[in-house]
Order: structure tokens, then sequence, then C-alpha cells
């Protein structure tokens, strides 16, 4: 496919119209009423906290939509409820059979992913065209259980691998209307991502090694020592555990650092990759992420999430969004007015009760 | 009525514009298209309203409409009676008074489960919880300990084993089915100290033996251990930690996988309030312990005077973040109020500071 004579030659943007004020409304009173309700209430809360984010995301003024039944959520958490309280039971009553449970689940894992991701692309919709999700068990049992074996097998070698396949298998088994989607063979990609990423840490520590070094503050390390044995002498005035305290609200903070600026390194450059080598028809995206971007917004949220004691978490959460969206854009070739749906929900093959039945929410 | 909408027949993604024209039979007229396009109002779904995105009507056929006329839907609504459930709904997101007053309810809900509720359940399941599985919450601390802060005990046998003769008949009083034991380490890092695991073994250090002038001074700090033990203060700061660690996460969860990050600094906080908690409830136990044996209660303020060098203004600063109430307000509960004397020469010899 010639690529560059048919590319458009401006892409269409996503854009993010949520705010945070108005998003806090209605993330307090989903709280409030799933603590009257003793937690009935969440499926409800969840449904309206997708659809916020759906239908505030629009592709050229045209918003994307949740329509998913609370009451099939409701369900969906129930069912799990129910399992987990059967296996209370049975713990109780016969310990070794239930030394299966774990086994049984680990089986049922790929048919467990296939569902829920099934049920989300189902009620996703995007101009009364909803998405799909193949019923591929066969690929998720290899993707999770063999490419997981894999990961355990090799020692963590394979991780990145394995997060590529599981990317892969997610993206390529939803389709839009008739078209499908498919992402492109980037696992070499992953692999440089982590290995940067591994490489980070070690990098801030020869920094500030080199960084000790050239300041000629060798006597730093003299003079931590004395302070040392100094506290020791302390100890009787200053509470031992009052020092204990502040250390380790110091080391929070450096490794909260830490941890922002490897997490932001990741995400920016696996959301990268994965969104620009989406197609879908002769259509593809592009991600335009930063790291300073994200890093900032992930550590003024964390610093903001705790000055207000998670009063901030909508605007956190719309800020997020808001950033993500704006910088993903959609090159597309044929006209995005021209997507068919495919075949119409109900005629599925297993039939449509059973289908209908099967159809809860399992993604908690 | 009419209002402007988005026309998506639900077959292919193209959007047309259209008017939607209600008459009074309640049948909604779609000009604007190839040909013109009825609905029945009551077949039609309404989406909820959901702050200012556009809402969707959704036709028998398939078919639907998008719409940010909420006007005018809201007044077929109350017409017809329609989405009494989440019309309400919108009502509590869109008014001031109804997010305010969630808000408060939300603060002070959460206030309550983390201060009172869910220690109050901590403590319920922990002394349902058999003793014996406090030892596992212990196992290997104690290699851990000698191998990082410990050596062995420098005091002769004979006050060891006077000391634990003591304990044991302590012990035995309780009637508590811990598995306790009596350890003696010395420790200059961690100085004159005592200290419980939760299966029931307790370590004194040397320089508190020293530093103690009579038995029933120890005899107090092992009172107040084995309070520790019997009050169940691991398990219940285990249960405690991960319940609010849990109720935290759900508040400003799925932000970012870092949310556990996030709540671990406000834990830390709580966590040090419920140990001062367990401080005052284990004080109390040996001030229990010291009136129905009739020993003089001002032997536990004494001791803790000489550990603590008394009062100080590092203490009074850091008393929010501190493990341990104020020692003046333990001293309190000791000698009922009244003054007590530091002896400062002896505070110079204090082997801590050796």
């Amino acid at each position: 496919m010639d690529a560059t004579s048919t590319m458009p030659a401006e892409p269409l943007n996503f854009e993010f119209t949520g705010k945070g004020w108005e998003y806090f409304k209605i993330w307090i009173v989903n709280i409030l009423l799933t603590i009257f309700t003793l937690g009935i209430y969440s499926a409800w809360a969840k449904v309206r906290n997708k659809q916020y984010f759906y239908s505030n995301t629009t592709i050229s003024g045209s918003p994307f939509e949740y329509t998913a039944s609370p009451i099939a959520i409701l369900a969906g958490r129930l069912i799990v409820f129910g399992i987990f309280m059967i296996y209370i039971v049975v713990e109780h009553t016969f310990p070794i059979a239930a030394l299966f449970f774990p086994l049984a689940i680990f089986v049922a894992l790929p048919w467990l992913m296939v569902r829920a991701n099934m049920f989300n692309a189902r009620y996703s919709n995007f101009r009364n065209i909803s998405f799909s999700f193949a019923n591929d068990i066969k690929g998720a049992f290899i993707t999770f259980i063999l490419y997981g074996l894999l990961v355990v097998l090799t020692l963590g070698l394979a991780f990145p691998f394995y997060l590529y396949q599981v990317h892969k298998f997610v993206v390529s088994n939803h389709s839009y209307g008739n078209l499908k989607f498919s992402l492109g063979s980037v696992w070499k990609r992953f692999y440089l991502i982590y290995l940067i990423a591994l490489l980070i840490p070690v990098g801030m520590v020869v920094a500030l090694y080199l960084g000790i070094k050239l300041a000629g503050l060798e006597g730093l390390l003299g003079v931590m020592q004395m302070a040392m044995q100094s506290s020791a002498q302390q100890l009787a005035s200053l509470d031992f555990a009052v020092i204990l305290v502040l250390a380790m609200i110091g080391v929070y903070a450096l490794s909260l650092f830490m941890f922002l600026i490897i997490y932001s390194f990741v995400r920016t450059n696996i959301l990268n990759t994965v969104w620009s080598n989406i197609k879908f028809g002769s259509n593809s995206f592009e991600s335009n992420l930063k790291f300073r971007g994200m890093l900032w917004i992930y550590f003024s949220n964390t610093i903001m999430i705790l000055l207000t004691l998670g009063l901030f978490t909508p605007w956190a959460k719309v800020r997020m969004a808001r950033y993500r969206v704006k910088c993903l854009q959609i090159w597309a070739e044929s006209n995005i007015n021209d997507v068919i749906a495919s075949q119409k929900k109900g005629v599925s093959a297993t039939g449509g009760e059973m289908s209908d039945f099967l159809d809860v929410d399992l993604a908690m | 009525m009419q209002f402007v909408a988005k026309f998506f027949d639900g077959q292919t993604s193209r959007s047309h514009n259209v008017t939607v024209v209600v008459d009074n039979n309640e049948q909604l007229t779609l000009h604007g298209l190839d040909k013109i396009r009825v609905y029945s109002w009551s077949e039609t779904k309404v989406s909820s309203q959901l702050g200012s995105t556009p809402r969707s009507l959704y036709f028998q056929d398939g078919a639907k409409c998008e719409t940010s006329a909420h006007d005018v839907i809201n007044a077929l609504l109350r017409k017809s009676n329609k989405a009494r459930g989440s019309r309400a709904l919108h009502k509590l997101e869109s008014k001031l008074k109804y997010v305010l007053s969630a808000t408060l309810l939300v603060i002070a809900f959460t206030g309550f489960m983390v201060f009172y509720g869910i220690p109050k359940l901590a403590e319920k399941v922990a002394y349902s919880i058999p003793p014996s599985v406090d030892a596992y919450l212990a196992q290997g601390s104690m290699d851990i300990l000698d191998k990082l802060y410990m050596d062995p005990s420098e005091l002769s046998e004979e006050t060891k084993l006077r000391l634990s003769k003591k304990f044991h008949a302590m012990a035995h009083l309780t009637n508590d089915a811990h598995n306790f034991e009596l350890l003696f380490r010395s420790s200059p890092l961690l100085g004159a100290n005592a200290f419980a695991l939760p299966s029931g073994t307790i370590v004194v250090t040397d320089d508190l033996v020293q530093l103690a002038e009579n038995d029933f001074e120890i005899m107090s700090i092992f009172a107040h251990e084995i309070g520790h033990v019997v009050h169940r203060h691991s398990m219940r700061s285990v249960l405690q930690n991960s319940a609010i660690l849990l109720v935290l996460t759900a508040v400003t969860g799925d932000v970012f996988s870092s949310s556990a990050f996030t709540a671990a600094l406000p834990l830390l906080l709580i966590q040090t309030k419920f140990s001062r908690e367990f401080e005052v409830e284990a004080d109390r136990y040996s001030y229990e312990y010291l009136v129905s044996n009739n020993i003089e209660t001002h032997h536990f303020a004494n001791i803790l005077i000489r550990i603590t060098g008394g009062e100080s203004d590092v203490e009074n600063k850091l008393k929010y973040i501190s493990t341990h109430p104020l020692t003046k307000d333990r001293i309190e509960l000791f000698t009922g109020g009244e003054e007590v004397s530091v002896d400062t020469h002896k505070l110079q010899n204090n082997p801590i500071n050796n």
C-alpha cells in the first residue's frame, strides 16, 4: 500500500470536553450512594463514571457512548461475590478441595478475559455503531497462559514480549463495525522501553555519585557519618520512633519520585507505541504523548490528591484524560462516515438467550 | 415543541442533521432525512442526563438521535412521567446544595470508618482469631532483629533467672493462650527498651534492666508489653491497615496504579495515631496489673521518666507523627497528675548515652 500518496493532509482530532468540577459532582454522588446502598449502587456508579469519560471524548464533534446496563454489571459482581463466598465455605469445610480454586481460576482466566472484553466492546458505541470483541478463547489461552508461563520460565526476560502479546491480543480482537483493528509487530520497541526504564534508576545513582565527586563534596560522607554518630547520642531526647517515622517519610518521598519518573516514562512510550501502530481498515492513529507532560500530570495529581485527602481525584482523572485525548489523532484514509455495522447482536452462534445470560460484566 | 439533533441509523456511521418535531400525540417526527421518519415517544428509550454531555434517544428500529436539547427532553420526560430515577440522579449531581451535603457526608463517613468503624471491627475480628495465628505474624522477625539490631545479653544468669520467674508468674496470671516467653538482649541502638512480638515473645534490653532501680519497675514494663500481646495489637494493626488501605484506594482508585503509593502517606499518619492508642491501652493494662497486685503505680512513671529523659520540646512538636503518646500524658495515668521530680543526676548516667 502506498501510504504517502493516499494519506489525507489533515488528521481528525480527538477532543476531551470533560470538566473537573462537573465530574466531581457526579463522582461524589456516586460514592455517597454506593455507601448508602452497601455497594449495590457501585454498578450504576461504574456506568456513570465510564459514560462521563466516553461521552466527553469526541472525534470531529461526535462523542463515544457507553451503553452497558448497570443490572448486568451488578449481576456480574454478584456472581463473583457468590464464587468468593463458596470458596470461603469450601475452605472451611474441605480445605483440600479449596486448593483447586486457584487452579480453576487459572484455567478460567482466558475465558474471563475474553468475556470482559466482549462485554466492554459491545456496549461501547460511536455514531450508533458498536465495537465488538472476537470470541478468541484460544488466543487468550496462548497469550495469558502460555506466554505467561514463558515469563516465569525465563525469569522475567520474556516480560516485554508477553506485554506486547497482551496488547496485541486486546487490540486485534476488537472491531468497530466492519473494520478490524490490528497492531503492528512492535515487540522490539517494548524491549527497548523496558531496557531504558531499567537504566533510569542506575543512571540516577551514578549521576548522584558523580555529582558528589565533581562538586568535591567527598567530605559529605564524613559529615553524614558524624551525623549518624551524634544522632545515636540524641536518641535519648529525640524519640527513636519519631526519627524512624521522619526517615520513612523521606524514603517515601524519594521512592515516590523515582517511581513517578519510571512509571511516566514507561506509560508514555508504551501508549505512544501501541496507539501509533494500530490500524483499522486503512486508517491509523497517532499518539504524541510527551514524557515531561505525563510526568508533570502524574506528579501534580499525586501531590494534590495527598493534600486534599483524595477530594482532588476527579480533577486528576479529568486532567489525565484531557491530555491523553489531546495527544491522539486519527489519520483516516477512508471516510469515517462509511463504517458499516457488522452483524447485529442477538444472532451470535451460541444463541441469543445463552449469550445474554452469560453477557455479564466480569471486569471488576 | 421541536429540537435539533444528529441522526444515526445504526447501519452506517454516517451522521444526519435532523429537526425533531414533537406533537401532542407524543409522536416524534424527524425532518431532514431522505424521507420523514415517525417514532412513538412511549417506545423511545432516553439516556440518562450526565453533566453537560449530549444524550441519546434510542428508537425501536435501532436508530438513534443525539441531542443537547436537554430542556425539551426533560420537559417531555416530566410530562410523560418517564425516567424518574435518572432525573432525580441528575438533580443530585447538579444542585450545589446536594453536592455539598454529599461531600460532607462522604467525609464524615470516611472519617468515622477510618478512625472508629474499622478499628472496632478489627478489634472484634482479632479477638476471634486463635492466638496461635499470632505466631505466624511473628515468624522470622526475631532472627531479623537479632541479626540487625541485637547482641546476646551480658546480664548475669542470676538476674535473668530472677526476672524470668517473675515474668512467667505474671504471664500465668493472664489466663491468655499466647505462648509467653522472655528474652534478654543487649542493643546499643535500641537503648533502654522493651518490645513484644505478637506471638507472646517479649524482649528487654540490658540497658533497661540496668536502668531500673527495683524489680517492680521492670515488672510494670513487663505488664505493659503483656498488654500489647493480650490486646492483640499486632493483629489489629495488620487488619486495620489493610482495611483502611482498601478504603483509601477505593476512593482515590484507578487514577493510576500508583494510588497505593498515594495512600501510603496518610496511612502512615493514621498508623501512628493507632499506635499511640495501643500504647495507651498497654499502659492501662500495666496500671491495672500494678493496682490489683498492690504495687505502687509510681514505679512505671519513674522508669518511664528515666527512659525518655522526661518531657521534651521536640516530643511536643512531633506529637502527631510519633508512635507513642506524650510522656507527660502517660505519666499522669500512673501518678494521678502529681508532679514527679526527675533525678537529673541519674539522667547523666543514663546508659543510653554511652
